[in-house]
């Protein structure tokens, strides 16, 4: 009897552990927000055609870029009221990264926007010291770091404040023509910020083809890197 | 006061302590250093480069990029395992700065015996390790390199760490070597190379 009696105590543990296990998932589950970067903002990567790429500049001397990162995770995000979970939040991130033959660096990455329309997807670029941010949302770059200076909008349910805060500028191009060849689908980033802490090497342009990755990028001595 | 099975576990327990306790804070300990006599200058001299020395190389496209040298000698310990001898081992080591975005190109020598003096070359992601006293006199030859003739040159190959992915990536693959003169060329796998540019 007393076997019976500690065989089904057992029982009953375990099977209160899996259910609590069980539901604790469920309830995870529940709570769970998805963030999502959409098929269009996808299409921004470089597919594995780009992932071994060479450069030249006007001198002759090449550089071969290979990717050394692609990856894509969620990261979570946990809220808390009294103590209690009550929303978990799993945001969507694409990243790429690719080092040069000179030890140059570049990365390029895409994050989903929040559905409280305070901010869009965003595409982020970096390369040797420069990288920037551009949301779609809000149409517009919202960071900017080159040589250890960094330039962030605040963004608030009102809009951004001190809309004037970035001067570099970003625009999109259908097709843009480099050296014979149309290139579909561009970006064209030119950096305007703190030129006074500008070296002969700051990158200062960037262009960028949805697909194929990185095409051209210039320095403030006036060498470009094309691809080849 | 206790049992046998108590004092076995209480006797258990203080070896377990006492050893936490030696690991946690060993003993302090003065390690023995194991000197090398330094480089000697017959060796020293493999390596022509002076201290701001300015080196010109061509680039194959015909870009001329000038190298500042940096050249300095020390003495360094390592060490095995905590409280082992140290093992001095003495370097020479030049640094080729280029006034260009490409790699900065290292010449080292490192001596950690008698025996062992090393000779390296690395630019980018390549390089060559050689044992001076035994290697550096092999594969000698005359190159002709910007319309000047160099004589007992070493061809030496770079070699470059193998990525499965990328098989035949972009890389330096040789080097062409004079104690009189250093580098005097160093060439690319996709036929590009830089000459010694003497002007």
């Amino acid at each position: 009897m007393v076997n019976i009696m500690t065989c089904l105590k057992n029982r009953i543990g375990i099977a209160l552990c899996m259910l609590c296990f069980i539901s604790c998932n469920l309830f995870e589950d529940g709570i769970t927000k998805w963030y999502k970067v959409s098929e269009e903002t996808k299409l921004w990567l470089a597919d594995s055609s780009g992932f071994c790429f060479r450069m030249a500049d006007q001198n002759g001397i090449t550089r071969e870029y290979l990717n050394e990162q692609n990856t894509h995770d969620f990261s979570e995000g946990e809220s808390f009221f009294g103590g209690v979970k009550y929303r978990i939040s799993q945001r969507e991130n694409y990243y790429q990264s690719f080092s040069s033959t000179f030890n140059d660096v570049f990365s390029f990455s895409l994050s989903p926007g929040y559905d409280d329309g305070y901010w869009g997807e965003r595409i982020s670029l970096s390369i040797n010291s420069l990288s920037f941010t551009y949301d779609f949302l809000l149409d517009r770059l919202v960071t900017v770091e080159t040589n250890f200076n960094y330039l962030s909008h605040k963004i608030t349910s009102s809009g951004v404040e001190n809309d004037s805060l970035i001067h570099s500028t970003i625009d999109f191009y259908d097709e843009i023509e480099f050296n014979g060849t149309t290139y579909p689908h561009v970006f064209h980033f030119i950096l305007s910020d703190f030129q006074q802490n500008w070296t002969e090497y700051t990158v200062t342009e960037v262009y960028y083809v949805r697909k194929l990755g990185l095409l051209e990028y210039r320095f403030k001595n006036g060498l470009s890197f094309t691809r080849q | 006061m206790f049992g046998k099975n108590e004092k076995s576990a209480l006797y258990l327990l203080l070896s377990i302590s006492a050893l936490f306790i030696l690991y946690a804070c060993p003993l302090p300990c003065e390690p023995q250093r194991i000197s090398v006599l330094p480089i000697p200058d017959s060796v020293s001299m493999l390596i022509p480069y002076k201290n701001g020395d300015t080196v010109n190389f061509q680039h194959s496209g015909g870009l001329v990029v000038p190298f500042v040298c940096q050249r300095d000698s020390s003495a360094e310990y390592a060490y095995s395992d905590w409280c082992s001898p140290g093992q001095e081992y003495r370097l020479d080591e030049t640094l080729l700065i280029p006034d260009y975005p490409i790699s900065s190109v290292f010449v080292q020598l490192t001596k950690y015996d008698e025996q062992n003096l090393l000779f390296s070359i690395s630019v980018a992601n390549s390089s060559t390790v050689l044992n001076a006293l035994h290697e550096l006199s092999f594969n000698l030859d005359s190159l002709k390199v910007n319309q000047k003739w160099f004589y007992c040159v070493m061809a030496l190959n770079l070699s470059s760490s193998e990525n499965p992915n990328y098989p035949n990536k972009l890389r330096f693959d040789s080097v062409y070597y004079t104690q009189q003169n250093g580098i005097v060329r160093l060439t690319m796998s996709n036929g590009e190379y830089y000459d010694l540019f003497e002007k």
